[in-house]
C-alpha cells in the first residue's frame, strides 16, 4: 500500500517539508518508512538511529505533531488516506534533518551532585528500599520528556530549568536509601523544579512508561515545600534540632 | 541544502504553524482539556448559584438550604459543612455574606492547590499549555516561583483542613441515618455516605499526604510498621487520585443538589426514606 510521508529537512536556518511516497507493508514502524526513504529516494536524508527496539532512545522526533521514538509507532496506527509528518525534536536545534543537537542535556547532567556513599563499612540497603528509585533507572535518555515540556520547548528556559529528566534524576538520587548528598537548594535554585507546573505531559510521552510526574517530580517538590515553604516544619526542625 | 536545490515541489505542509493553539497534532488533543473546562465551569455555576440562594439574591429567604430536615431527616448540604450551626451566632449576626463563604475556601483551597488538579487548572483554564506539544498563547513564563502560583505550595496545609472536612463528611452521613428518634434510610443518605467515601479516598491518596506518611523519607525500612503499611497504602491510591478528584467532586455536587435543590428549595415531599 502507497502511504505518503512529509519529513522536515535542512540545516541550520534553512528548513523545508519534504512529501515522499513509499511503500507500507504489514508491521511496519516510521522508522521503517524513514530508512526506505533513505533507501530509495532521499540517501542524504539524516536520521539518528540505533537499536530498532526502543532502547537505545536515539530515534526521537515529532510524528504527526506527537514526541515518539520511531521505531515504537506502528504506520497502521495512522489513518492511511493522510500524510504521516516526521518532524525532528522542536526543543532542540537542528543539525540536519531529523538529527537534533542534545548536547544540553549532558552539561545539565553534569551539574547534578553525583551519588555520595557514606563512609560506614559495608552499607547495606534492603530491596523494599530501593523499589521507589528502580522505576527511574528505566530511564533511556530519548529526551522526549524534555521536548515536550513546555518549559523547555515554548517558553525557551533552558538556563533556569533542567526539564523532567534531570528533575528525575535528582529524585533518584535524593531517593537512594544510602545516598548522603543534598540536592535540595540547587534542585530550587539551579534546577528551577519551581517551574514545573505538573501538567504531566513527560509522564504522556514516556517510551518507559516511566511515572515521571507523580513518582519523582511532586515528591521532589514536596521535599523542597519542606526545606523551603513549611513554616511548622521550620519550627519544629528548630524545636527537634 | 534547499528544497530549490533539490529541485522537489513545494509541499502544502508549512514547517511551522502559526496562530492559537499551533500544533502539527491531528488527534482530537482539545477534548479532554474542553470536557474538563466544562465539568469545572459547571461546578463554579453551581456554587454560585447556591451562593446567590443563601444570600436571598434568588428564591425565597424563608428556606434555610443548608440543613433538610422535614419528614425527621436531618441532611446538611456539603458544600456548606460543617454548616452555620459550627459558629457563634453572633459572628454569624455579624458576617454579611452567606455563612457557606465561611467554610467553602478550605475544600475549594484543597483542590485549588492539588498536584492532579493543577494539571487540570492549568491545561483546561489556563492553556498553560492546553495540550502536550501544543503552542501556549502565552510564551513568558513564571511557573511556581512567583504569586500568584507559588500559593500551591500550601497544598499541605489545605490537606489538613480537607482531613478535618473529610471527618465532618462521615459525621453528616451518620447523622443522616436518624430520623427523629428512629433509625432509617433515605436516598440522603445514600448519597451523603457516597460523598464521604470518595471525599475520603480523594483526601486519602493526596501526594502530600503521600510525602508525609514515608514519603520523605530515603529508608522506608527503618520506618515503624504503621508508616510502612502507611505509605504502600498511600502509594496504592494516590495511583487513582484523579479519578478521586472527579468523582468527589461530582458526588459532592449530586449531595448538595439533592438536598438543597431538589429537597429544600423544590420542597419535596415525596422523598425515599425507610424508618425502622
Amino acid at each position: 500500500m502507497k502511504r505518503k510521508v512529509i519529513i522536515q529537512r535542512g540545516e541550520k536556518s534553512d528548513f523545508f517539508m519534504h512529501e515522499f511516497e513509499m511503500e507500507g507493508g504489514p508491521g511496519m514502524v516510521i522508522l521503517d518508512a524513514v530508512h526506505q526513504i533513505q533507501a530509495k529516494d532521499a540517501p542524504d536524508l539524516a536520521v539518528r538511529w540505533n537499536c530498532k527496539a526502543g532502547k537505545c532512545g536515539s530515534c526521537s522526533a515529532e510524528v504527526n505533531g506527537e514526541p515518539k521514538l520511531m521505531c515504537m509507532c506502528r504506520m497502521s496506527d495512522y489513518d492511511e488516506s493522510e500524510p504521516i509528518v516526521i518532524k525532528p525534536m522542536k526543543a532542540f536545534p537542528v543539525i540536519k534533518d531529523l538529527v537534533t543537537d542534545v548536547s544540553w542535556n549532558y552539561e545539565v547532567n553534569k551539574k547534578i551532585l553525583p551519588y555520595q556513599h557514606p563512609d560506614t563499612e559495608d552499607p547495606r540497603m534492603l530491596q523494599e528500599d530501593v523499589d521507589r528509585v528502580q522505576e527511574f533507572r528505566k530511564c533511556i535518555e530519548c529526551f522526549l520528556c524534555q521536548d515536550v515540556c513546555h518549559v523547555i520547548r515554548d517558553s525557551d528556559m533552558k538556563s533556569e530549568y533542567a526539564g523532567p529528566r534531570f528533575l528525575m534524576r535528582n529524585a533518584m538520587l535524593e531517593m537512594h536509601p544510602l545516598d548522603q548528598g543534598n540536592r535540595l537548594e540547587t534542585l530550587k535554585e539551579d534546577n528551577g523544579i519551581g517551574l514545573c507546573n505538573i501538567t504531566r505531559c513527560c509522564t504522556e510521552v514516556c517510551p518507559e512508561n516511566i511515572t515521571i510526574t507523580d513518582n519523582a517530580i511532586i515528591p521532589m517538590k514536596e521535599r523542597v515545600v519542606d526545606e523551603y515553604y513549611d513554616p511548622l516544619k521550620w519550627i519544629w526542625k528548630k524545636l527537634t534540632g | 541544502m534547499s528544497s530549490d536545490a533539490l529541485d522537489i515541489p513545494p509541499c502544502f505542509v508549512p514547517v511551522e504553524k502559526k496562530g492559537l493553539f499551533a500544533t502539527f497534532r491531528t488527534d482530537k488533543w482539545w477534548i479532554q482539556p474542553l470536557i474538563m473546562a466544562l465539568i469545572l465551569t459547571t461546578f463554579g455555576i453551581y456554587t454560585i448559584i447556591v451562593l446567590l440562594l443563601e444570600h436571598g439574591t434568588i428564591g425565597s429567604i424563608e428556606n434555610d438550604y443548608i440543613y433538610y430536615s422535614e419528614n425527621g431527616a436531618h441532611y446538611v448540604s456539603p458544600i456548606s459543612s460543617p454548616g452555620p450551626n459550627a459558629l457563634p451566632s453572633e459572628l454569624l449576626s455579624a458576617w454579611p455574606l452567606p455563612a457557606t463563604l465561611l467554610f467553602i475556601w478550605a475544600p475549594l483551597g484543597f483542590r485549588g492547590t492539588c498536584y492532579y488538579g493543577r494539571r487540570v487548572f492549568y491545561r483546561s483554564l489556563l492553556a498553560n499549555p492546553a495540550g502536550c506539544a501544543v503552542d501556549k498563547p502565552i510564551k513568558s513564563y513564571n511557573g511556581e516561583n512567583g504569586f500568584p502560583f507559588i500559593i500551591m505550595n500550601s497544598h499541605r496545609y489545605f490537606l489538613y483542613l480537607a482531613i478535618i472536612l473529610a471527618i465532618l463528611h462521615w459525621y453528616h452521613a451518620f447523622e443522616s441515618y436518624f430520623f427523629g428518634d428512629s433509625i432509617g434510610f433515605g436516598f440522603g443518605s445514600f448519597i451523603l455516605t457516597i460523598d464521604a467515601l470518595f471525599l475520603t479516598l480523594y483526601v486519602s491518596s493526596c501526594h502530600s499526604l503521600r510525602n508525609l506518611i514515608g514519603g520523605n523519607v530515603d529508608c522506608i525500612s527503618c520506618t515503624n510498621y504503621v508508616k510502612k503499611k502507611g505509605n504502600s497504602w498511600i502509594n496504592y491510591l494516590n495511583q487513582h487520585h484523579g479519578l478521586y478528584f472527579w468523582i468527589s467532586l461530582v458526588t459532592i455536587m449530586a449531595a448538595d443538589f439533592y438536598i438543597r435543590i431538589y429537597l429544600g428549595l423544590l420542597g419535596n415531599e415525596e422523598i425515599f426514606q425507610w424508618v425502622m
